[in-house]
């Protein structure tokens, strides 16, 4: 790791440690704006923004920390999805606004009539979102909206938003479709899921040596240890595929690795989830306990942006229309050729 | 902190090694059937292990005096991986390339290094593993076989099972009791010997697997003489030079690449546009194909920086069982998908091959179980 990144990644857990036991929780939080201010003091939520345009700078590989840190501390704050949505608007070529941004796909083409954008995170608290549509972005006011079908079930309080008619502050075609947006919505989610999936391990591994039954610490039991050692697996695969992805991402067309990181990502979820809840026992069911704050998180952040299933397809679309070329030439040739990349820019 | 698993920055091998590697498999390899191929590392033939060793992708880590190239061990891994991939037959060679070979470069004196190493290298000198007991197989501390120091050197008697290829292989690296029984430190008193498997009270008989090959083998050791020199490391260091050793036999691609040679397959016979649920499959294998490799690699650039990455080893290796041994199960429960495409029989032969080998995939190497426990060590559980 750089030096850059390495500040950067010391810098960002003591903040989010720091916010996250002052109790950020789903409930929409009276700590919101108190948070939002942090983060903005330092400049979070201009990164990936290059400094020369007055971001704060930062590729993929330094955003990865960042994500994956909102995800290990429990940290629901859209963050992500403002940094994402800026930096956006800037490849666009569109200045972007102030504030609170979140982002949305859908489907049809320029219809302004009415527009649901589903399962949003943090609705209440947006005030722009970035509509991306197959040929054409628009910005919308986020209070132009009605709100229905609110929840927190995925963690993070999530509503859909109805557009009685699109009327947006902005707009304009976008030539290279929404492709790319979408697997970069998805690796942000993988890498939080990742920050999370490593933080329902340490809360398991603490809670089963300090738990007794049967006279000694639930650590004892083999099954126990087993499924916590698969739990460290699915860590340990979901955290490398996403930094992978990452690193890919920050040299060069990562289509295939953000695919491959979101299926993995997804996958631990579910598996972790599982493992994490049935170690602590009821105790990890309660609103009290912060268990859920990683497991329901995670299990949503697996369906957002792509699924096990939409991924898995898309990668086998990869491989298969690679052919007649065998897919582990295909795969060991393009990691040789990213880290060729990687040695030619660090030369 | 978990174990963790930072990206490798440089690529594993020099621009032109694949291809050169790849040229050298389309006249040597491809012409096998996919059956054969899919046996890979349990495949048996000399004349390519001497071929290897002639192209110098044997040993290549070693200094150049004894036969090796100085190569790193990201590179000494790309070439295990691409031989993996193409399911290229190097059991000859192998156990002595991974393993054998660096504990002789470790732990041999000076003249058994200068006299094996070379052959080793040139694929003309074959190893075995004798650890595993019939009454010691993942309890290995419990094993019985014993050498007992006479005129210059040992005398060994006992039984080892399982040893892989042994009745192929010129020695077998055995670690056996030297010093007193099991006291209060289990792990006290052993020793490895380097035993040449042609000297006199050496029994070797094979033993049939449930695929029909005879490849693993019973060891029947009958006062059998070897010489002091022939002793690795220290007397009574048997244990922890074993523990290493097992570093290095856990963290291969091997441990995730067995099944390799079915997914290649199935893409070469798959219709052009297959269904749904064969193209996710095969998405899904991609995917973690890639993210095994990604952990293996990282793996691979902490043992080549000196770490003892048992916790990562173990974790990859027990991810890559599951893997492997999906593979097979999950094309055998897709296999009347509509996509299916013209199966000439060599699908369906690699099929039922590892169907029936992939059970051994997480027993060989260590258990899952133990694998498992090793995981929840280092996680501070036990
Ligand atoms: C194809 C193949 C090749 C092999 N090649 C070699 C070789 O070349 N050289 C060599 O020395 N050995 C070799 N082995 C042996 C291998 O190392 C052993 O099979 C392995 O260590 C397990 O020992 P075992 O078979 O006696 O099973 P056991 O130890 O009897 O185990 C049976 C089951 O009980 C479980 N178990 C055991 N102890 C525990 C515990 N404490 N907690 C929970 N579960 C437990 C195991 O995980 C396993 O599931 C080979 C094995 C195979 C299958």
């Amino acid at each position: 790791m750089n030096d850059r990144r390495t500040i950067l990644t010391e810098t960002v857990d003591r903040l989010f440690a720091n916010l996250a036991e002052v109790g950020a929780r789903e409930d929409g939080g009276k700590e919101f704006d108190g948070h939002w201010q942090s983060i903005e003091a330092i400049g979070l939520p201009l990164l990936m923004i290059p400094e020369e345009a007055g971001g704060f700078g930062g590729d993929w590989e330094d955003a990865g920390v960042v994500f994956r840190a909102l995800g290990a501390h429990g940290l629901g704050l859209p963050l992500g999805e403002t940094v994402l949505a800026r930096a956006w608007l800037g490849r666009i070529g569109h200045k972007a606004p102030e504030g609170v941004g979140l982002f949305a796909f859908a489907k049809e083409g320029p219809d302004e009539s009415a527009t649901t954008l589903n399962d949003l995170p943090w609705t209440d608290r947006a005030d722009w979102i970035l509509l991306l549509r197959p040929d054409r972005w628009s910005l919308l006011d986020a209070a132009g909206a009605e709100t229905r079908e609110r929840n927190l079930l995925s963690g993070d309080p999530r509503a859909s938003l109805v557009f009685h008619a699109l009327d947006p502050i902005a707009d304009g075609p976008l030539s290279e479709g929404t492709a790319m947006f979408f697997a970069e919505a998805a690796l942000l989610r993988a890498c939080q899921i990742a920050g999370a999936i490593e933080t329902m391990l340490i809360l398991a591994i603490d809670h089963v040596r300090e738990r007794r039954q049967f006279g000694r610490p639930l650590a004892r039991f083999q099954a126990i240890q087993h499924q916590l050692a698969i739990l460290a697996e699915e860590n340990a695969a979901a955290s490398c595929a996403a930094a992978s992805a990452c690193q890919s991402a920050t040299l060069g067309e990562a289509g295939f690795e953000i695919a491959a990181a979101k299926w993995r990502a997804s996958r631990a979820a579910d598996i972790a989830a599982d493992i994490a809840h049935q170690v602590h026992g009821a105790i990890g069911f309660t609103r009290e306990y912060a268990l859920h704050a990683f497991t329901l998180r995670a299990r949503a952040w697996g369906r957002d942006f792509g699924n096990e299933t939409y991924w898995a397809r898309t990668v086998g679309r990869i491989a298969l229309a690679e052919r007649p070329k065998p897919l582990w030439h295909w795969l060991t040739d393009r990691s040789d050729r990213l880290l060729e990349t990687e040695r030619k820019r660090n030369e | 902190m978990t174990p963790n698993f930072p990206p490798i920055r440089t690529a594993p091998a020099a621009a032109g090694l694949r291809a050169e590697l790849r040229a050298f498999f389309a006249s040597s390899v491809k012409g096998m059937t996919p059956a054969r191929r899919a046996r890979s590392w349990s495949g048996w033939d000399e004349e390519f292990s001497r071929a290897l060793g002639q192209r110098g992708w044997i040993g290549m880590t070693w200094p150049e005096e004894l036969g090796g190239r100085g190569a790193s061990q990201l590179e000494r891994y790309a070439v295990v991986e691409e031989l993996l991939a193409a399911g290229a037959p190097v059991a000859a060679h192998w156990i002595a390339d991974r393993q054998s070979g660096a504990l002789l470069l470790r732990y041999g004196n000076e003249a058994l290094k200068a006299d094996m190493l070379p052959r080793i290298a040139a694929g003309e000198l074959y190893f075995c593993i004798g650890m595993s007991e019939p009454g010691a197989g993942s309890d290995l501390a419990s094993l019985r076989t014993r050498a007992t120091a006479t005129e210059g050197g040992w005398r060994v008697n006992g039984s080892k099972i399982w040893t892989t290829h042994a009745q192929h292989c010129h020695y077998m690296i055995a670690l056996v009791r030297t010093g007193a029984d099991a006291g209060d430190d289990r792990h006290a008193g052993f020793s490895q010997l380097v035993i040449e498997l042609a000297s006199p009270g050496v029994t070797v008989r094979p033993i049939e697997d449930q695929t029909g090959d005879a490849h693993f083998c019973e060891i029947f050791l009958d006062d059998v003489f070897v010489p002091a020199e022939q002793l690795l490391g220290q007397e009574g260091e048997g244990w922890n030079q074993v523990t290493a050793e097992l570093a290095l036999e856990r963290s291969g691609p091997e441990r995730f690449l067995s099944s390799h040679v079915l997914i290649e397959q199935l893409l070469a016979t798959l219709c052009d546009q297959p269904g749904n649920t064969l193209t996710a499959l095969t998405g899904a294998w991609a995917a973690e194909l890639w993210t095994l490799r990604q952990m293996s690699l990282a793996v691979a650039a902490k043992l080549e920086s000196g770490e003892n990455p048992m916790i990562e080893a173990s974790i990859v290796k027990d991810l890559g069982a599951r893997f492997e041994q999906s593979v097979p199960r999950d094309l055998q429960a897709a296999y009347d998908d509509d996509a299916w495409g013209h199966d000439d029989g060599d699908l369906r032969e690699t099929l039922s091959y590892l169907t029936a080998a992939s059970p051994s995939f997480s027993l060989r190497g260590g258990t899952r179980e133990i694998l498992r426990g090793i995981i929840a060590r280092g996680l501070g559980l036990r």
